[in-house]
């Protein structure tokens, strides 16, 4: 008897799973963006910025520029420019969805004021250069930073090949350091850790957010 | 029984897939799987996109069939995930019976109709009334309440129907019971009451109305991803391949609810053995409440949605909502 209810009871959560649908796929992404990223660094070696380049998924890109397309009086280039302060007022108050540690401490980042939005490719490309509030030095420390929407409707990727490996030139020095080793690593999550947060999600609006656990780190190791 | 021999290897691939669910359950493979699917889900969602932009000028015979192919499985995965969809119909389902033919009926007509309603959506708005795509997409939102709404609406009228039907089976009844009076409200029981041929059965017409609704409510809400391909498919001049896409995807995602819809009914049909000795009057009352409690579900599960569907973001958090024409439905 035992045995019979617990196999009913295993039909039950299953089903009843299927029914509500599974909360990690609930929260997919419905479009991707295609980073790169280049460290900039004063004349002492000092991290003082983030030179991010962001390439919007073609479909979305093609929606943008369709928009663009539709003002009339004012050319794509006053379009672009337009859509480049928008985004950019957008993402101030997140923080540029970038998170940066120096050896494991938060380092704080300043506001954006140089970037510029182009179409290359059908791609829509914002460009921008996000500035440390205090300038880094990373003699004998690993500088970990991530890019990603914490609401996971974008997925955020650093420039990766069909074979999803990650281009060299998605993570760049502006000044040679030898010392240093870039790496890119992939998003690993425990499956249960985004399965709890994603049931967090479903009543607790927003914090932490699904987009965190699925965000690549990208490395610049001195140490 | 007639059923179950019919369909025999039909409910023996059911049974395999539901143990080895079980097996996954106990061993923790479950989060994994579903992780899994999601990383599939991407990985599709972006070979997709890619194919229709670089295809969509100049495609031949075999990049549509790539196309079809990649879009039905993105349908298969897409579905495996959310889906209020899912939700309303197993409960529906499971709470007022129905053979394989209407499960399988209303999850491939529920499903196309969600990829129908994507590609009116995009007829209507972008090309007869102008508006940019992403209006057109920012409209899901819209239409989405009004789906929750019909949820809801259906459930009611689901209990609605359960009291009535509750009213008749507490009735005091006289054995040989007046013709026309004694519907049996029992889906399958049908066979032992209405000899008649002349006799049209309101109960059919009924259950096609509600299978209609059910139909209504779960297939109005389109995917916005789904908007967004057709949307795309035409910027790039080629919408017949962002619908044809679309109606692959509507077909993968019917694949996967009727599969949901299956097990339902075979878990009701497993549970309605059980009680078969039961009395009679019992096992119909026993329906007319359980078909109450299924409706009550449907309303409370229509509202919440309803009440929670504000809170979900509909839009790239990069861009500002559309506002470049005049757009009734967003202001």
């Amino acid at each position: 008897m035992y045995w019979k209810i617990q196999r009913f009871f295993c039909v039950m959560v299953v089903l009843s799973t299927l029914l509500l649908g599974s909360p990690v796929a609930l929260a997919h992404p419905h479009g991707w963006i295609d980073l790169s990223i280049k460290v900039i660094s004063d004349e002492q070696g000092r991290v003082i910025a983030l030179e991010q380049r962001w390439r919007m998924d073609p479909f979305y890109s093609l929606v943008v520029m369709e928009e663009l397309g539709q003002v009339e009086g004012a050319s794509m280039e006053q379009g672009l420019a337009e859509l480049g302060h928008e985004i950019r007022d957008n993402l101030a108050p997140m923080d540029y969805f970038t998170e940066i540690h120096l050896d494991g401490k938060a380092i704080d980042t300043g506001d954006v004021s140089e970037y510029t939005t182009r179409v290359s490719d059908g791609r829509l490309v914002f460009m921008f250069r996000l500035p440390l509030i205090e300038p880094q030095p990373l003699a004998d420390a690993q500088l970990a930073y991530q890019v990603f929407d914490p609401t996971y409707y974008l997925e955020m990727v650093h420039e990766a090949d069909t074979q999803q490996r990650i281009n060299d030139d998605a993570l760049t020095l502006q000044q040679e350091m030898p010392e240093c080793a870039l790496s890119v690593k992939a998003a690993d999550p425990d499956p249960e850790v985004v399965m709890r947060a994603a049931l967090l999600d479903a009543d607790e609006q927003g914090e932490p957010g699904l987009g965190r656990y699925f965000a690549e780190t990208g490395l610049i190791d001195c140490r | 029984m007639p059923v179950i021999s019919r369909y025999f290897p039909l409910f023996a691939v059911l049974i395999v897939c539901i143990g080895l669910l079980g097996y996954m359950l106990s061993t923790d493979t479950f989060q994994t799987l579903s992780y899994q699917l999601l990383a599939w889900q991407r990985d599709l969602h972006r070979s997709l996109t890619l194919a229709i932009t670089e295809l969509a000028q100049a495609p031949t015979a075999a990049t549509w069939g790539v196309l079809l192919g990649v879009s039905f499985g993105y349908g298969v995965f897409h579905a495996a995930g959310p889906g209020h969809g899912k939700a309303v119909l197993s409960t529906y389902l499971a709470s007022h019976g129905g053979g394989l033919h209407r499960a399988l009926g209303l999850s491939f007509a529920a499903a196309l109709m969600q990829g129908v309603t994507a590609i009116l959506l995009v007829v209507v708005l972008v090309y007869i009334l102008g508006w940019v795509t992403r209006q057109a997409m920012g409209s899901v939102a819209t239409v989405e309440h009004i789906s929750f709404l019909l949820v809801a609406t259906l459930g009611g009228w689901l209990c609605w129907r359960a009291v009535s039907q509750l009213r008749a089976a507490y009735a005091p009844r006289s054995e040989s019971s007046s013709a026309g009076h004694d519907h049996s409200h029992e889906p399958g029981a049908h066979h032992h009451c209405c000899h008649g041929a002349h006799h049209i059965e309101p109960e059919q017409a009924l259950d096609k109305r509600t299978a209609l609704m059910t139909v209504l409510a779960i297939g109005i809400r389109p995917c916005s991803g789904a908007v967004l391909m057709v949307g795309a498919a035409s910027l790039l001049g080629n919408v017949l391949l962002g619908m044809a896409a679309v109606l692959a995807m509507s077909l993968g995602t019917g694949l996967t609810v009727s599969m949901l819809a299956l097990a339902t009914i075979f878990a009701r049909d497993w549970a309605k053995r059980r009680l078969a000795g039961q009395q009679r009057q019992l096992g119909q009352r026993l329906a007319a409440w359980l078909a109450l409690a299924g409706g009550s579900v449907i309303v409370v599960l229509g509202l919440s949605l309803f009440a929670s569907s504000a809170t979900q973001p509909v839009g790239s958090p990069l861009l500002n909502e559309p506002t470049r024409s005049a757009n009734p439905l967003t202001g």
